[in-house]
């Protein structure tokens, strides 16, 4: 039997004061170790979605169960923590921390985390750096990389403190072709290594032809 | 720790801005800190010029003669040589002498001024005070002699030279006119211009037989041989020789003290302004910081960064700029009064000007830990007030929103 990870329930969220309804009723089952593509135009929700799973937006209506606790009961800060043990994220602008180091960075979410060593830090970024084929890059400074090494060293920062889902926000859009088709390889090759499921946004045909699971988000409602 | 880093890295994002703003705050704290400095040396000079001039470690007076604004001989007393000596043999006790003041008229040719006549020991007051050092012109009194020492502003003004002869005319304690022909010997520049404008000396016996006070005087005081003892010293003569009223160097300046310490907060208050201003443009820097870096709060904010975490990474910048600020500063300034401190500052410019201190020639700055670690900390704490409007906004952000619009 598979668990869901996830469980979206009846979610409703509007902006500008009702005038934009960025979600309309959003019911979705998200399973353990799943490879999902949540795919639409622009402003069919799917950033909205993706945000409000990670905790980081609230519904207007309906809530998320996130490996059995319901988000809706928890304070910022219990979010907060939330995010900080389970959830991984993943930029469409990589969103990495330009002064410090490829290692830095991806050693940073595990400095907020109890019972890492510095030690124990620096192995984990190293390690897992290396599974994502950037070894012998740890001391570039972002800038010093391209824009798939970027998104690498990012799904890296994301992966590092084994969470139990990676939230992805268009990871391949400020990719070439070629360059986000080895990033979303990385990704799944990850999710098969890690176990860790992948949630990401996508309105890339070629990202969509490679999810195991995709969800059509049109005007905020699943259409398939 | 990764705060602490990260904070220190996002320094050098705009190295220019950092030194510029750093550089403002700098400038503000060299002020005040080379101000303090000379606050520090015009305090420092002036209570050496009141111990060595008026008020020497300490003095001792009849009941209610210190209290009395008017020196008048009605707080005279008898045997002052024996209480002299008995002050003598106390232990910590340097010198003692006394002094016998009043009031006096100054007759010079056509001219008359009022005067503060004070009667000095030849043979001790040297030992306790340094008026008799302050000589600029003339020569020293010769005991036994009718001659006489003047203020310096004082000989100015009554256009007078060492050689003159003058007449003073004084009531003495039965309460008659008593006028006396003395020749100006010498004239003192103490500094002081209380001293300086108003005081005639004469040795001690001269003063006794002008007032018809033999073995008298008004004052008794003396030299302790610690600075730091005075208090006790001055408790424990107190009980020895409770019949005159003991004071500190500090109870017989309290005036002059209270107004030091007022001018000194004046002045903090004023300079304060230019380091307040420079703490604004701390404030400014940290507001650009939070709007540039908006998506990256989201992101750390993402990652599971708490918003006092945030807080406390954007108030850590505002105390780097302070630190550094306040080093360059502690530097630049010492430096500034440690060239005062050696070669002072001419006051010439002034003249017979009152600047309030009682300083004559040059005021010399004075360094001291105090003041230079203080304006470091009033730095680094105006940086961190500076960073806080900042800091809380960028912790109270909308996660979303600056993650999607890189707005906070």
């Amino acid at each position: 039997m598979v668990n869901n990870i996830i469980e979206v329930k009846g979610l409703y969220k509007d902006y500008s004061q009702g005038r934009v309804k960025a979600l309309r009723g959003i019911n979705l089952d998200i399973p353990e170790k799943s490879f999902l593509a949540l795919a639409g135009p622009s402003g069919s929700g799917k950033t909205t979605l993706l945000n409000i799973i990670g905790g980081l937006d609230i519904p207007d209506k309906g809530e998320i169960i996130f490996e059995t606790r319901s988000l809706k009961n928890m304070d910022e800060l219990a979010l907060t923590k939330l995010r900080s043990e389970r959830i991984g994220f993943i930029f469409q602008q990589f969103n990495l921390i330009p002064v410090i180091t490829a290692l830095e960075n991806v050693e940073l979410p595990l400095e907020i985390l109890p019972d890492y060593s510095k030690q124990r830090r620096r192995d984990a970024a190293k390690d897992i750096l290396k599974r994502v084929g950037l070894e012998g890059m740890e001391n570039r400074f972002p800038t010093q990389l391209s824009g798939g090494q970027q998104q690498r060293v990012a799904i890296a920062r994301a992966l590092v403190k084994n969470p139990a889902v990676i939230l992805a926000d268009e990871p391949t859009a400020n990719l070439d072709g070629e360059t986000g088709n080895k990033v979303v390889d990385l990704m799944k090759k990850m999710r098969d290594e890690l176990g860790t499921a992948f949630i990401f946004s996508t309105h890339d045909q070629r990202v969509m032809d490679r999810a195991e699971v995709l969800v059509h988000l049109v005007d905020g409602r699943i259409q398939s | 720790m990764t705060l602490l880093r990260l904070s220190l890295r996002n320094l050098t994002r705009h190295k220019r801005r950092t030194i510029f703003t750093s550089l403002t705050l700098c400038i503000g704290l060299s002020m005040l800190i080379v101000s303090m400095g000379f606050l520090d040396g015009a305090d420092r000079q002036s209570f050496d010029n009141l111990i060595y001039y008026q008020t020497a470690h300490g003095k001792a007076m009849m009941e209610g003669a210190f209290e009395d604004e008017f020196v008048s001989l009605d707080y005279a007393f008898q045997d002052a040589d024996k209480i002299v000596e008995n002050v003598r043999i106390q232990s910590g006790i340097l010198a003692a002498t006394a002094r016998l003041r009043s009031n006096g008229m100054l007759i010079s040719g056509t001219q008359e001024i009022p005067v503060i006549v004070e009667g000095i020991d030849l043979e001790f007051d040297s030992g306790v005070f340094k008026t008799l050092d302050a000589i600029v012109a003339g020569e020293t009194l010769e005991p036994g002699t009718s001659g006489a020492l003047m203020g310096e502003m004082l000989a100015r003004d009554m256009e007078m030279q060492p050689g003159d002869i003058f007449t003073l005319l004084v009531r003495s304690a039965p309460g008659a006119l008593n006028p006396i022909q003395l020749k100006l010997d010498g004239i003192v520049a103490t500094g002081n211009p209380a001293i300086d404008r108003m005081n005639v000396f004469l040795p001690l016996h001269l003063a006794r037989e002008m007032f018809i006070l033999p073995d008298g005087a008004t004052e008794i005081a003396y030299k302790v041989n610690n600075e730091k003892k005075v208090p006790e010293i001055t408790e424990q003569l107190q009980d020895e020789l409770p019949a005159l009223n003991w004071y500190t160097w500090r109870e017989l300046s309290a005036d002059f003290i209270g107004f030091a310490d007022l001018k000194r907060i004046g002045s903090g208050i004023m300079l304060s302004i230019f380091v307040i201003m420079a703490a604004v443009g701390i404030g400014n820097t940290m507001i650009m910081a939070i709007h540039e870096r908006a998506r990256e709060i989201g992101t750390l904010r993402a990652l599971g960064f708490t918003p006092s975490s945030i807080n406390k990474l954007f108030l850590l910048e505002g105390a780097y700029i302070g630190i550094i600020g306040g080093f360059i500063a502690v530097i630049l300034g010492s430096i500034v009064v440690l060239l005062f401190q050696k070669y002072g500052m001419s006051l010439e410019q002034y003249g017979d000007m009152d600047i309030g201190y009682p300083i004559r020639d040059r005021l010399y700055a004075f360094w001291t830990l105090k003041s230079v670690l203080g304006a470091f900390i009033f730095g680094i704490l105006l940086s961190l007030i500076a960073s806080y409007g900042a800091a809380r906004r960028a912790a109270r952000g909308q996660v979303v929103r600056a993650l999607r619009e890189g707005m906070l």
